[in-house]
């Protein structure tokens, strides 16, 4: 079995301790907090199933997104415009079905077909015109929420009349972020858990995986032995926005087919959040996909556990915060010990 | 090798911690005989949907369409030299929609207000000779239903008058502070004649404004109070009674009994907090009536309400009986997460 980490992380034949810790680290901080919560609770329903499925369905749209900003990252950018993006895709996908008249399943693949297009758009702005990745999609976040909103009217794109009872999105579609449905998650968890799978599989075992990993180890290093660097970049970019695609559509159906252009703001920093929290480095060249999932839950828990422990809003906001810098700032002295 | 062991194991391990400590808790009621009671505010088509079908159990309606217009005339009439308003609070009228009374002509008319379409600037045309007016109207936010009414009452009055442009200019995120202080210094940069602004903040847009009113600027505030005592008027609802109404019905439908949840929204717009101090100052006078939650809130907008109202429905499911929530995405939020427990169902009352 392929070791998860980055290379240089834990190829030696002894057992460290420190690469113990990274690996098991963030599925070590998720524990520590669950039974942290689990003590504090008020009540008795934080642990209940239900609860914990509730807890899976509200990680998707951030895990989906975390997930293409991990091989975006991992590759040494960074893309700052997947939440609006998602909005846009969200938007466009229930104008599709409101103007077009399109069949759900066309509007959707509309919807995650803009987003890799944005995300292509942001390679060229990148690699074509050399524009700082953190700029450039500074920018694009920009114009694609502009665009979301002005496609909308500034207002709720309604893709099926609320007002209709014969127009509404299928079963399936309506409950697929529904905490109750599917057993033991809800469909929109299965597809995460596929993705993650799916994403872990190119990055660690395919040739284009090592390539996205040795552009962000060290890029002079691959353009030197001849990597197509600037094709990579646009690869991760485009998969960023495939990610922020399809995280829209989670979106759409959890608006229950309703297209918000302002929904998802600061979607992008809660998915960098999961990113380092997982121990990924923002720097490049390492990134745990496992660990990004487990990242994105971490931040739903707190959400979640703060509920149960009956802390106000305000507090969470401190809480997540203060762990986020706390994931960073062991993730520094496990690498300068390692 | 042994990293992916030590993976595993610590997947492993979280798992059996979450299946052993949770097993066998679910088995709760999720409704204890008694249907949920759900009070909300303002309107969207999917809310009139759920008021119809009777998941929701009344909405307090506000009546943005003469907000924006009185708004734009008060203003106006102002810049033209005319007498100032006699009172300083001009109230717009609120009044509670309920799945009995939404078929009557006056509630359909507050549920179905015109919205204005368009985010431009409209230009009406000029009296030959006379001056126009350019007028900024500066929402909270555009995306709600709430703001597009208030932008066709603010191109009514401007049709109405006819020698009056409004320019629209609203931040893009809910509630951005920052950025409606911005649009204002701009306002005033782009000497606009006169402001009508819903500020997102009562205390730190203060400044702003009175910043414009000193250069001349008069400004007319709508939705949410200021604290100032230097614009020409006020202009909104009485949102402290649209609290008490909410929860009159809600005491009303729980028989004056029961353990309800009060989802807020964030703290800053004193609409809101008018609202929730005028639900909580009645609720205060049923004492068989006790919180569950009133300390959660909503964040911005419906998906983050959402997530708050999953996080609340999971931790008082079976136990809650009255819901309020102050506003169109709260609301919004909370319903689609009640749909989701299947705390609620159409038809249920």
């Amino acid at each position: 079995m392929k070791s998860i980490e980055a290379p240089g992380a834990g190829s030696g034949r002894r057992i460290s301790w420190r690469g113990v810790i990274s690996a098991v680290g963030p599925v070590l901080a998720l524990l520590l907090i669950t039974l942290l919560f689990a003590m504090i609770q008020r009540g008795d329903s934080f642990l209940t199933p239900y609860n914990w499925r509730t807890i899976a369905v509200q990680t998707v749209i951030t895990g989906t997104t975390a997930l293409g900003l991990a091989i975006v990252i991992v590759a040494g950018g960074i893309d700052l415009s997947v939440g609006s993006v998602a909005a846009l895709a969200a938007v466009s996908a229930g104008m599709a079905i409101r103007d077009w008249h399109c069949p759900l399943e066309i509007a959707l693949l509309i919807g995650v077909g803009i987003g890799v297009l944005f995300g292509l758009f942001n390679g060229f702005l990148v690699v074509g015109l050399r524009v700082v990745p953190f700029i450039a999609t500074l920018g694009t976040m920009n114009i694609a929420r502009g665009l979301a909103k002005r496609r909308a009217g500034n207002t709720m794109v309604y893709a099926y009349d609320p007002n209709d009872p014969l127009a509404a999105a299928p079963e399936w579609f309506d409950t697929f972020l529904h905490a109750d449905a599917g057993w033991p998650f809800a469909p929109g968890v299965w597809i995460l858990i596929l993705l993650t799978v799916a994403t872990a599989i190119v990055l660690r075992l395919t040739v284009l995986g090592r390539h996205w990993l040795a552009l962000g180890s060290n890029e002079g290093a691959a353009r030197l032995s001849g990597l197509p660097v600037w094709r990579l970049k646009v690869s991760t970019y485009a998969v960023g926005g495939l990610f922020a695609g399809l995280a829209g559509m989670m979106l759409f159906a959890n608006g229950h087919a309703v297209g918000n252009p302002v929904s998802a703001v600061g979607l992008e920093l809660q998915a960098i959040a999961a990113v380092v929290i997982g121990g990924g480095s923002l720097g490049g060249g390492r990134v745990s996909i496992l660990g990004t999932l487990v990242g994105a839950l971490i931040i739903t828990v707190l959400k979640n556990g703060c509920v149960h422990a009956e802390i106000a809003s305000e507090t969470q906001d401190i809480l997540i915060g203060a762990i986020i810098i706390a994931a960073v700032a062991v993730d520094r002295w496990r690498r300068q010990g390692a | 090798m042994h990293f992916g062991f030590a993976r595993a194991l610590g997947l492993l391990l979280f798992l059996l911690a979450v299946a052993g400590c949770g097993g066998g808790r679910e088995s709760k009621p999720t409704t204890q005989g008694r249907p949920l009671t759900f009070i909300g505010f303002d309107a969207n088509p999917q809310l009139i949907a759920a008021l119809k079908s009777g998941e929701l159990q009344g909405v307090v309606l506000q009546h943005p369409l003469l907000m924006g217009e009185t708004g734009v005339k008060t203003l106006v009439r102002q810049l033209e030299g005319g007498e100032a308003p006699a009172e300083k609070t001009i109230s717009t009228g609120e009044v509670l929609a309920t799945p009995e009374n939404m078929e009557s002509p006056e509630i359909t008319d507050r549920l179905n207000p015109p919205k204005a379409e368009h985010s431009e600037g409209v230009t009406a045309a000029a009296k030959p000779g006379g001056k126009v007016w350019r007028v900024m109207v500066i929402p909270k936010g555009t995306s709600h239903e709430f703001w597009k009414s208030i932008h066709a009452g603010a191109l009514k009055a401007a049709q109405e008058l006819g020698n009056v442009e409004i320019l629209w200019q609203g931040p893009t995120v809910q509630d951005d502070i920052d950025q409606q202080r911005q649009i204002i210094e701009n306002a005033v940069a782009s000497k606009v004649d006169g402001i009508v602004l819903a500020p997102a903040d009562s205390r730190a847009l203060v400044k702003p404004v009175e910043g414009a009113i000193a250069k001349g600027i008069p400004v007319v505030i709508i939705d949410s109070a200021l604290d100032s005592d230097k614009t020409v008027a006020f202009v909104a609802t009485d949102n402290y009674r649209g609290g008490v109404l909410a929860a009159e019905r809600l005491a009303d439908l729980l028989g004056k009994k029961g353990k309800i949840i009060l989802l807020r929204y964030p703290p800053g717009s004193a609409a809101t907090r008018d609202r929730e101090k005028g639900f909580t100052d009645t609720i205060a006078k049923f004492p068989d009536i006790t919180y569950l939650s009133q300390d959660q809130d909503s964040g911005p907008d419906a998906e983050s309400a959402r997530a708050a109202s999953q996080n609340l429905l999971s931790r008082y499911r079976g136990e809650v009986e009255g819901i309020f929530c102050p506003n169109e995405s709260s609301t919004q939020g909370m319903l689609g997460a009640l749909r989701e427990a299947g705390m609620i169902k159409k038809g249920s009352r």
